[in-house]
């Protein structure tokens, strides 16, 4: 009797102890998540300038400024501080979208031409927005890389062979399935708040798998099967009062605009 | 937390040496083995199984070291399963996982303080009884005449 008793007392210690620590704010204390977002600040920062060294940015403003109102909706109909994303349009063509730490999100020229809706520029928008917030973007960063790393390329403060190597992790390689499918799954519920039809993204990613040249685009390549993908998409399609966030004229215009890059 | 009592019979001292060392197995591997929990546990269990046949109060050290590596075992796994999980999938630091962290740490540091202390009194002869694994031990390590020490 007096070993069960001692038993369970040394366990209701242990939880009552662990129960006891946890009502102090120990994120707030350790100043965790302001270290993290600098941290995270400066890999952004850092691969960015990299990346943007062999990739001019677009700064034509009814390019910019399309893809901006996109943005700014989707931000603000999902409650996401819109200053926090950072939007590049680079001349590139590689048709390609990837996001970088610190909210960094990347759109590709030739990735802009071959949409077809601005549904669709919602959907890949809207998706990329999802990794950047469900934060898997810094979890990629290091699992593949590894922060320390990382940390010390920066220091270097050159953009040497390993930095080049490990941008292709963001821009190349896909993440895991499961957060793939947590940014598809995400996406939708952005693009219906927005209240833009979610079956735009399914419909880009049915429609690009293979173009018209046999070439398997970038974007696609890196990720899990589109099909499977799309399919997994059409269960949120179930508000049907859609609007657009631009106008078709504006589609037009930029659509235009984009031709002549 | 430790009780001081009388073994029933007074050991000799290459039997405290070897008692003691049996705590000692727990703290090399401590140093050795983090963050890895099981290292601790098999060293203590390897000390155990090569001992089996040792003399009283030898046996009994040895099982309540190897007892109280268990708790401790669990405790260091969940914490450094919790720790993967943040670093390899979706999970992210929390004011509960910091809070487990510190509480696991807080447990491993009194295990370390009163491994040092029992390791000190047994090698002394003196026979140190653990709260709970003093008790769980006397019931699994039986009493037997030993004709190398002394029957009290």
């Amino acid at each position: 009797m007096k070993l069960l008793t001692e038993g369970i007392i040394l366990v209701i210690s242990f939880f009552l102890l662990w129960l006891g620590l946890a009502q102090i704010n120990w994120l707030q204390i350790t100043n965790y998540t302001t270290y993290n977002k600098k941290i995270e600040k400066q890999i952004g920062n850092f691969y960015w300038d990299a990346y943007s060294t062999f990739n001019p940015e677009i700064t034509t403003q009814k390019i910019v400024s399309t893809v901006d109102s996109i943005t700014t909706k989707l931000c603000t109909a999902n409650n996401i501080n819109r200053s926090e994303i950072k939007l590049h349009i680079v001349q590139a063509t590689e048709i390609n979208a990837f996001a970088l730490p610190d909210g960094h999100i990347v759109l590709n020229s030739a990735l802009l031409k071959k949409v077809a809706t601005s549904g669709e520029l919602t959907g890949v928008i809207a998706h990329e927005l999802a990794h950047y917030k469900k934060n898997h973007v810094t979890r990629k960063l290091i699992n593949e890389i590894g922060i320390a790393a990382v940390l010390s390329m920066i220091d270097n403060g050159k953009h040497t062979q390993n930095v080049t190597s490990t941008l292709n992790t963001f821009i190349s390689s896909a993440f895991s399935r499961e957060m793939e499918n947590e940014a598809d799954q995400t996406a939708a519920i952005y693009m219906t708040n927005a209240k833009v039809n979610p079956n735009q993204l399914s419909n880009f990613l049915l429609s690009f798998e293979v173009d018209d040249n046999h070439n398997i685009t970038q974007w696609i390549s890196s990720h899990p099967s589109s099909i499977q993908r799309a399919a997994n998409l059409s269960k949120h399609s179930l508000n049907t009062q859609y609007t657009p966030i631009i106008s078709q004229q504006t589609w037009s215009t930029f659509k235009s605009n984009l031709q002549q890059k | 937390m430790i009780r001081i009592t009388q073994f029933h019979y007074k050991p000799h001292d290459s039997e405290c040496e070897k008692a003691s060392n049996s705590y000692l197995m727990s703290l090399i591997a401590l140093i050795a083995g983090m963050p890895l929990p099981i290292i601790n546990l098999i060293a203590t269990l390897i000390f155990f199984l090569a001992n089996r046949k040792a003399t009283g109060y030898v046996r009994w050290h040895c099982t309540q070291a190897l007892l109280s590596q268990f708790s401790l075992l669990f405790i260091n796994s969940y914490g450094f399963w919790w720790t993967m999980s943040i670093i390899f999938s979706t999970q992210t630091v929390s004011n509960n996982y910091i809070a487990y962290i510190i509480t696991m740490l807080i447990a491993n540091l009194a295990e370390f303080i009163t491994t040092i202390y029992t390791t000190i009194k047994v090698r002394k002869g003196i026979h140190i009884q653990w709260w709970f694994y003093g008790r769980l031990t006397n019931i699994l390590v039986q009493n037997q005449h030993d004709t190398k020490g002394v029957t009290l």
